[in-house]
């Protein structure tokens, strides 16, 4: 098994799947690290529920229309999920190295917005919301990735957090990008009903500003 | 601060080195009243503190009022002697504005007011959260840390981005040192409970599963409480303890693992009266190791609420330009952390 990246609570790994007798498929194994500061049982338990609740989000997610990654395999017991491998490139490179015209990019940023629109009226938040948990695929899919932040939720509040860290995204890695948030706003309004409390709830997050960019 | 009153040096310049500034601080948020000296070197004089323990239930805000009231005068004067220093000496007076108990806070304030106006001498009133921050900073040298910061009142995560502390994990209801507390009280303990606590954990067997609440950045404490408080009298206090502890400082552990990935920072601080407990550190030291981090623990004497790092940051507000009017001394129960900003660093 190859090593894709290391995160705090878990670590990726790229990995032939067997999917039927001689027919294979590329797959990315997610793998909840063991925390040692803990104590054993309660570790277990944690990293268990976890994997239990992240699949259980991507599952949800997924039937209600949002381009996730296809689950083929949880292990809550041995604490990994397997999940398609999407070939593509993450949100965030593309941009940094400035491939696609701005045009495309907002074009992209009012898909990304209808996507997150679909996601919160499944209930569902994503919890991370950055270029970096984006892919666009080879096919010029997009996709959302990591939920492992992620909860259900019907809070306006937790809604506007999603939005607030795309937003300081936007604005600090990407700061040439700060309009392109329109785009994305727009698109949330075709698939997202309770828009206007939600921007108002995101009012209130950025004055409290506790959350930072990255 | 009257006009005309301009603040000279207090001409100590023999014993601290010339050109010093002497600030003294007074603390009272809670149920610890604390009276600290400091000159602009950073060098501590003097750390005086006593506590106001309840004889019976919680912590009542006009009981301590009256217990710091009482105590305020001959606790400065103790902390004087202490220094060995006259009122004369100091230059500047500070004391926690907030957030904390109203009554205990408007205690404070008072006797800071009547030190300035008495001696003529500017004052400065200090978030206490700050004051936990910077005394840290002094003593463990941390540049730019990551702070954890637990007490009876507090559970945060702090960040230092643009001038200002930024809150960016919290309790999203009681905090930590509250419910330790709490535990130890209705477990008949003696007072301070986090410390009978503590001992009664060390000598826990078995591991009962409490509910363990993390949600990105955020934690909750009030249903690991509540489902403790069911358990006392059904399982062995020593393995309650034991398991709450176990199971809250995990909880606290795993922010601040999040926090140093989000933020990048190399340096975790960890302060507020519950950094005096063992296990936790050891979680920590645990934790920021595999990360290649730096762990600071302020030591308890400067952990706990105390003097010394209110005197300490008033000096900070202080060469940075921030002095206060008399009316602007007016006590902040919720003063938010983010309120301040940080023209020293």
């Amino acid at each position: 098994m190859a090593l894709m990246s290391k995160g705090a609570e878990a670590d990726l790994y790229l990995e032939e799947y067997e999917i039927s007798p001689g027919n294979k498929m590329k797959v990315v194994v997610k793998f909840r690290k063991e925390k040692k500061y803990r104590v054993k049982q309660l570790d277990r338990k944690i990293r268990s529920t976890r994997t239990r609740k992240e699949s259980k989000l991507m599952h949800s997610a997924r039937e209600n229309g949002v381009p996730v990654p296809w689950i083929l395999e949880v292990d809550p017991e041995n604490f990994y999920i397997v999940m398609e491998y999407v070939d593509g490139k993450r949100l965030r490179e593309i941009m940094l190295s400035k491939e696609l015209s701005k045009e495309s990019v907002n074009e992209l940023f009012r898909e990304i917005g209808r996507i997150v629109g679909k996601l919160h009226s499944s209930g569902i938040v994503h919890g991370d919301l950055t270029t970096g948990n984006m892919i666009l695929s080879e096919g010029g899919e997009l996709y959302l990735i990591d939920f492992g932040l992620g909860e259900f939720s019907k809070r306006a509040e937790d809604f506007a957090v999603d939005i607030y860290v795309l937003k300081r995204t936007l604005e600090s890695t990407h700061y040439e990008y700060k309009e392109t948030l329109k785009y994305f706003l727009e698109g949330y309004s075709q698939t997202f009903e309770k828009v206007r409390e939600v921007l108002e709830k995101l009012k209130d997050v950025e004055r409290r500003g506790r959350y930072v960019a990255r | 601060m009257p006009a005309g009153n301009a603040v000279t040096h207090n001409g100590r310049g023999s014993k601290f080195g010339g050109g010093c500034l002497i600030s003294l601080g007074i603390e009272g948020t809670a149920y610890k009243l604390g009276v600290g000296i400091v000159t602009d070197k950073g060098e501590i004089l003097a750390n005086v503190s006593r506590v106001f323990s309840p004889k019976k239930g919680g912590l009542k805000p006009r009981e301590a009022a009256q217990y710091y009231a009482e105590n305020i005068s001959s606790l400065i004067r103790e902390s004087l002697e202490k220094a060995n220093l006259s009122a004369r000496d100091i230059d500047i007076v500070s004391f926690s504005q907030g957030p904390g108990m109203g009554p205990c806070l408007r205690v404070v304030a008072t006797a800071a007011r009547s030190l300035s106006l008495g001696l003529g001498i500017p004052i400065v009133g200090v978030n206490h959260g700050v004051a936990h921050i910077e005394i840290g900073r002094l003593i463990t040298k941390l540049e730019d840390p990551l702070v954890l910061f637990v007490s009876g009142g507090n559970t945060q995560v702090i960040t230092f981005q643009d001038r200002r502390y930024r809150v960016i994990g919290e309790t999203m209801d009681m905090a930590l040192g509250n419910c330790i507390d709490r535990l130890g009280r209705e477990l008949g303990l003696e007072f301070p409970w986090a410390l009978s606590v503590q001992e009664l954990a060390k000598r826990g067997e078995k591991f009962i599963e409490l509910p363990y609440i993390v949600k990105g950045m955020e934690l909750s404490f009030s249903g690991l409480l509540t489902s403790a408080l069911e358990k006392i009298g059904k399982v062995r206090p020593e393995d309650l303890c034991y398991s709450f502890l176990e199971t809250s400082f995990a909880m606290l552990t795993e922010v601040a693992e999040r926090g140093l990935t989000l933020t990048g920072k190399e340096e975790l601080l960890l302060c507020g009266g519950v950094g005096a407990l063992d296990r936790l550190k050891e979680m920590l030291k645990e934790m920021v190791s595999e990360h290649g981090a730096k762990l600071g623990v302020t030591p308890p004497e400067y952990s706990v609420d105390n003097g010394a790092m209110i005197a300490w940051t008033g000096i900070l507000y202080y060469k940075s330009g921030t002095k206060h009017k008399i009316e602007e001394t007016v006590v902040k129960q919720r003063f938010r952390i983010e309120e301040v900003e940080v023209n020293w660093r």
